[in-house]
């Protein structure tokens, strides 16, 4: 697996995590909607934060993960998608602030 | 010196190991792909299915068209429209042309053998009936009824005359659109009182129609048992349950085209069950266990109270329109009590069957040995606290019932 690869795929799989919460959030009402669109919106905006803000990044990523997953828990697609947006978030995080960090130093 | 050139295929393996990290990364790499493939698919299906969706969409927006503006004998069907009804069937027709408003049965949305003798289909009808009554004065109109005006055509249930008068509301009215069955379970800590079962029973304005309430504990053993019993007779019984079944819906794009049907909304179930149910499909036998576990260990158990409406002849069609009318007016003002109520007519639809089918009266006997004399119950129900506010039921709009 080369290097592009390996750095990128999280980042891709998460980018598709957090269009699956705006779909939720487009499909449903009242604040499972508001909760929807602003997860999806957080969990990519937590993808860029990574490149400079370690702390941060993983912090919007929590927040806009759990949030939707907690409020339609009995949806249990929500769940799943929070359980796939901090673990493909978390690995995307890391892998964009390590590549900015080595760039940094170059 | 010595150097240490291999041949070439033992290069290219010391050039491109396949290391423990590499395997796991493409490993990762697959978990990942399938993952998310997998959590796509069951969003798109959750979103299909309405998962996110409860009470919204065209079958709902006749909840929303009730409140009326200026003399429009439109909003009486449109409040009409709202009533309780049996599985959600709607069996009805009106035709609208200026002070008049007729209304028909619509003998295509019958129950079969869960109604064989229509007495559902009459009670539906008066219901309908009664919301287009109460709807009147709150548009500055008041209707008088006609029932079954046309002896020659049976469907023709009744002729409702409009006359303007001065605009009011009521709380029977303002109630018509937070009025849902609530198939639920009641809270078992508040106990419904004598009273207010009174002043529900002092709603019964019809000759012959009378209301009788279980209260006590061995009173409502034996109307729980018996519920129990009809309802497993019923899903034994091939034709009813089919009949039965063909009023449940459970495709959501269904429930939106057709506006009708009982649903897994307002259920009772809790949000889980509902969700599971709508996005894995349901079978009868399913949908059958689902039925008589609910009733059993949850509806049953939880009610304050139960009741009967009861007539002396269960065929007297007008009689049966116009205990309808009884029964949305005690629904409508238990719902601005604060009270929940759901019909459990598992025994008379029984009794029907038996009726019908020409059956032993093994149900008709043993509601009989639970009533005054002479009396047949056509309307059997149960009351209590809700414990939590169910969702509507999918309505045909103005424009879906009118000619």
């Amino acid at each position: 697996m080369n290097e592009t690869l390996r750095r990128t795929w999280p980042v891709v799989l998460v980018t598709i995590v957090a269009l699956l919460y705006l779909w939720v959030g487009t499909a449903a009402h009242g604040w499972d909607r508001v909760w929807g669109l602003a997860g999806g919106v957080a969990i990519l905006a937590a993808v860029a934060l990574g490149r400079r803000y370690l702390a941060a990044a993983v912090a919007v990523l929590v927040l806009g993960a759990l949030p939707l997953a907690v409020i339609t828990w009995w949806s249990i697609a929500t769940p799943v998608l929070a359980i796939l947006a901090l673990v493909l978030g978390w690995m995307a995080i890391r892998n964009v602030n390590h590549t900015s960090m080595l760039a940094r130093e170059a | 010196m010595q150097t240490d050139v291999g041949p070439p295929t033992d290069r290219l393996t010391a050039a491109r190991p396949v290391t423990r990290r590499t395997a796991l990364q493409f490993l990762g790499l697959g978990v990942g792909v399938v993952a998310v493939a997998g959590a796509t698919g069951l969003t798109w299906r959750a979103i299909d299915g309405g998962v996110f969706a409860t009470g919204t969409g065209p079958a709902y927006t006749a909840w929303d068209e009730a409140d009326p503006t200026g003399q429009d004998p439109r909003n009486l069907v449109r409040a009409a429209v709202l009533a309780a009804n049996a599985h959600n069937t709607q069996p009805w027709l009106f035709i609208v042309s200026g002070e008049r408003i007729e209304l028909f049965a619509d003998m295509t949305r019958t129950i079969g053998a869960m109604d064989p003798l229509l007495r559902e289909l009459h009670l539906s009808l008066g219901c309908a009936l009664e919301n287009l009554v109460l709807a009147g004065p709150p548009s500055g109109l008041t209707a008088q009824v006609v029932l079954l005006p046309d002896p020659a055509d049976a469907t023709h249930i009744a002729t409702v005359t409009l006359t303007p008068t001065t605009a009011s509301r009521s709380p029977l009215f303002d109630a018509i659109t937070s009025r849902h069955t609530n198939r639920g379970a009641y809270d078992t800590t508040r106990p419904v009182t004598a009273q207010q079962l009174d002043a529900l029973g002092a709603l019964v304005d019809v000759p012959g129609t009378e209301v009788v309430w279980f209260t006590t504990d061995e009173e409502k053993r034996a109307f729980s048992n018996l519920t129990v019993r009809a309802t497993e007779a019923i899903i034994a019984d091939p034709q009813q349950a089919a009949d039965d079944y063909r009023w449940y819906r459970t495709d959501w794009q269904d429930i939106q085209e057709m506006k009708d049907g009982i649903t897994i909304d307002p259920s009772g179930q809790s949000a889980f069950i509902r969700a599971l149910a709508k996005l894995l499909p349901v079978s009868q036998e399913q949908n059958n266990s689902g039925w008589l576990t609910g009733t059993r260990d949850t509806q049953l158990p939880t009610a304050a109270a139960f009741g009967a409406l009861i007539v002396p002849d269960p065929r007297d069609a007008a009689q049966l329109v116009q205990t309808g009318r009884v029964w949305q007016r005690m629904h409508l003002a238990a719902t601005a009590n604060g009270l929940a109520m759901q019909p459990l007519c598992q025994i008379p639809e029984r009794i029907d069957r038996e009726t019908s089918a020409g059956l032993a009266p093994e149900f008709g006997d043993a509601a009989a040995g639970m009533l005054p004399a002479g009396s047949h119950a056509i309307m059997t129900f149960r009351i209590g606290y809700p414990t939590a506010t169910p969702p509507p039921s999918p309505r045909r709009p103005y424009t879906d019932v009118t000619s």
